[in-house]
């Protein structure tokens, strides 16, 4: 059945992720799925007619939520679609191109050779030992987050020395600050990555202690108060995934998504005065629309998958 | 005779360029007003007048004198104690390094700071300013200037902040961009101690070394380059480093110093770039195009000067 076929049928029933009272819909959660695969697979063939650096960033936007669920059955799925088109991409030269053409963009590729899996690294490994590539200068955190997936990829390549800052310390005093942008969600998902490499024995060491808690769920309760359905979406996943999500706050959660409908472009676009991009990173609007929707189907299997990251910390 | 002249001039000519870009400075002082930022990430623009506080510091702490400091000194003052300082504390993390910068240039006046040291003091020692993801220069940054205040926390890890740079990762030279260099001036300012420990603090002779080739080898890239700024950086980095430049290393720098000071204006101006030069010559670039490249030069050729009579 069609992507629109679904859309169709699913019309005269309800259309929203959650129930009234919380609970997740299956059939609206297949739905946005089965969207989130076809709006993917538009993006990947626009690269592939067109490799070009605003294509790139369009992709690293969906790519650095879903490398954090691809164990998941959405993300299983997306993330064998962006494999193989990353796989053609590296063999024909495109990535490598790409990487070496401007330093700027070596974290999105860093994250679509991860997606490829082993492929044979020959050129980007020579421009590697030859300090072509892969060692500009980026802030700590983001350079380690950067240096790790290269090293995943089978790529021998230098590593950061080791960062003093606790991950606890770098994340929640920010809750002090007067205002949140992306760069909050963007060191969130960086933090994220780190956490996430402690599952890997050679790189464990790197990552410096510390679980922060406090800014991801300050954020999330933020962005639940001011209806930002964009950021809710990716917040509540890496909350219930890596920082933490105490049950009333999921609950909270549940109940607020319960009036949003099961499609990307029913989450829009965080609000007009949080600015979107960083100093390092621009995301394109159907990018940020995209990320929000693999945040949110991450997020329902991440629940039904049972996951509970430190749920009994404190709020 | 001839030769003596030759030197003597040369000697004066430093002097005369720093004096110079000091009066385009003072002529100028208007610009560095905080004013509202409107896409920085803080809602106000302090970066030209703590800029010009470092400027000041540096100069103080090196013993040069010129006329036209006392009156910079007493404007900045002036302006920043118009500011709420506390209010930009607390505003974001980045706060951090503009405030330990003010620090030192208020040490060397004598004067008390334009905020309260003990608030500053709290929201170190609660670890606010840890609070971002910052270049490993720009964490360098941070650290030099709280040790310069007395708060000396950070200073252990500079060594392996330096390491985590562009330089510090053996960045092929053809690779870098301009905010590696920058990274990479701004870390020599800090290791060096703005020039006041020439052999650059934390550093093992092979480090040292390859230092003191690559900044020439970069300076001698950036005279292709169309970046005046970045070159002044360059050379004044290696005054600091008190590198002996005789032979081919020599060559270089004098070659660069002359394509250098083929761009100032009469008025005691740099521009930065070939498109801002071309505005400054029909008298349309902006304060904010010119003051930075204009502080580097009174830098250069005071250490310059220094150089010549030593």
């Amino acid at each position: 059945m069609t992507c629109a076929a679904q859309i169709a049928e699913t019309a005269s029933c309800e259309r929203t992720l959650f129930t009234p009272d919380g609970q997740a819909r299956a059939a609206a959660h297949e739905l946005l799925a089965a969207q989130l695969e076809e709006q993917l697979s538009t993006v990947l063939g626009d690269f592939e007619a067109a490799p070009s650096r605003a294509g790139l960033l369009e992709l690293g936007t969906i790519a650095e939520v879903l490398v954090l669920g691809r164990d998941l059955p959405t993300g299983r799925r997306l993330a064998s679609s962006v494999g193989a088109a990353a796989a053609r991409w590296s063999q024909s030269g495109i990535l490598e191109s790409l990487c070496f053409t401007e330093a700027q963009l070596t974290y999105h590729i860093a994250l679509l050779l991860l997606f490829a899996g082993g492929q044979p690294r020959d050129v980007l490994q020579a421009l590697c030992d030859r300090g072509l590539i892969g060692r500009s200068e980026w802030p700590l955190l983001t350079q380690l987050s950067v240096s790790a997936m290269f090293f995943q990829c089978g790529l021998e390549t230098i590593l950061p020395k080791a960062e003093h800052a606790d991950l606890t310390v770098r994340l929640d005093k920010r809750c002090l600050r007067a205002k949140s942008n992306e760069y909050d969600l963007s060191l969130l998902l960086t933090v994220a990555q780190l956490i996430d490499l402690r599952r890997i024995e050679q790189l464990r060491t790197l990552v410096p202690p510390g679980t922060p808690g406090m800014l991801p769920r300050l954020l999330l309760t933020q962005a639940l108060r001011a209806g930002n359905w964009n950021w809710v979406a990716v917040l509540a996943f890496l909350c219930h995934r890596f920082f933490g999500l105490p049950e009333h706050l999921e609950h909270a959660t549940r109940l607020a998504l319960s009036r949003v409908d099961a499609s990307p472009e029913s989450l829009g676009l965080p609000p007009d005065d949080i600015s979107r991009d960083t100093d390092y990173f621009e995301r394109p609007v159907r990018g940020l629309r995209i990320r929000s929707g693999v945040g949110l189907a991450l997020f329902i299997e991440s629940i039904q998958q049972g996951e509970h990251t430190c749920t009994t910390r404190p709020f | 005779m001839m030769q003596f002249l030759t030197t003597l001039l040369d000697r004066r000519k430093p002097e005369s360029l720093a004096h110079k870009g000091l009066e385009w400075l003072w002529a100028n002082r208007g610009g560095f007003q905080i004013t509202e930022s409107k896409d920085g990430d803080m809602p106000w623009e302090v970066k030209p007048l703590v800029e010009l506080m470092f400027l000041l510091t540096v100069l103080k702490r090196h013993g040069f004198r010129y006329p036209l400091m006392d009156p910079l000194t007493t404007f900045a003052i002036e302006t920043a104690n118009n500011f709420d300082w506390h209010q930009m504390a607390a505003y974001d993390p980045s706060a951090a390094t503009p405030l330990a910068l003010l620090a030192p240039f208020y040490n060397t006046t004598g004067r008390p700071l334009p905020f309260e040291d003990t608030y500053f003091r709290y929201l170190t020692r609660i670890r606010f300013f840890e609070g971002m993801d910052r270049l490993p220069y720009r964490q360098m940054d941070f650290a030099y200037s709280l040790g310069v205040t007395g708060i000396h926390d950070y200073e252990p890890y500079l060594a392996s902040w330096f390491e985590n740079t562009a330089f510090g990762r053996r960045q092929h030279l053809a690779r870098y961009s301009i905010g590696d260099l920058y990274s990479l001036t701004h870390a020599v300012f800090y290791l060096t101690d703005i020039g006041l420990q020439p052999s650059a603090r934390h550093l093992d002779k092979e480090t040292d070394l390859r230092l003191r080739r690559e900044l020439i080898q970069l300076s001698a890239m950036m005279v292709r380059g169309d970046n005046i700024d970045v070159l002044g950086e360059l050379l004044l980095c290696c005054l600091m480093c008190g590198m002996e430049l005789g032979g081919h290393d020599g060559l270089i720098f004098r070659q660069a110093l002359r394509f250098l000071e083929g761009w100032h204006f009469s008025d005691g101006s740099l521009p930065p770039t070939r498109a801002v030069f071309e505005k400054a010559k029909n008298g349309s670039a902006d304060f904010a195009s010119l003051y930075h490249t204009t502080l580097v030069s009174v830098l250069l050729y005071s250490f310059l000067r220094k150089a010549n009579l030593s």
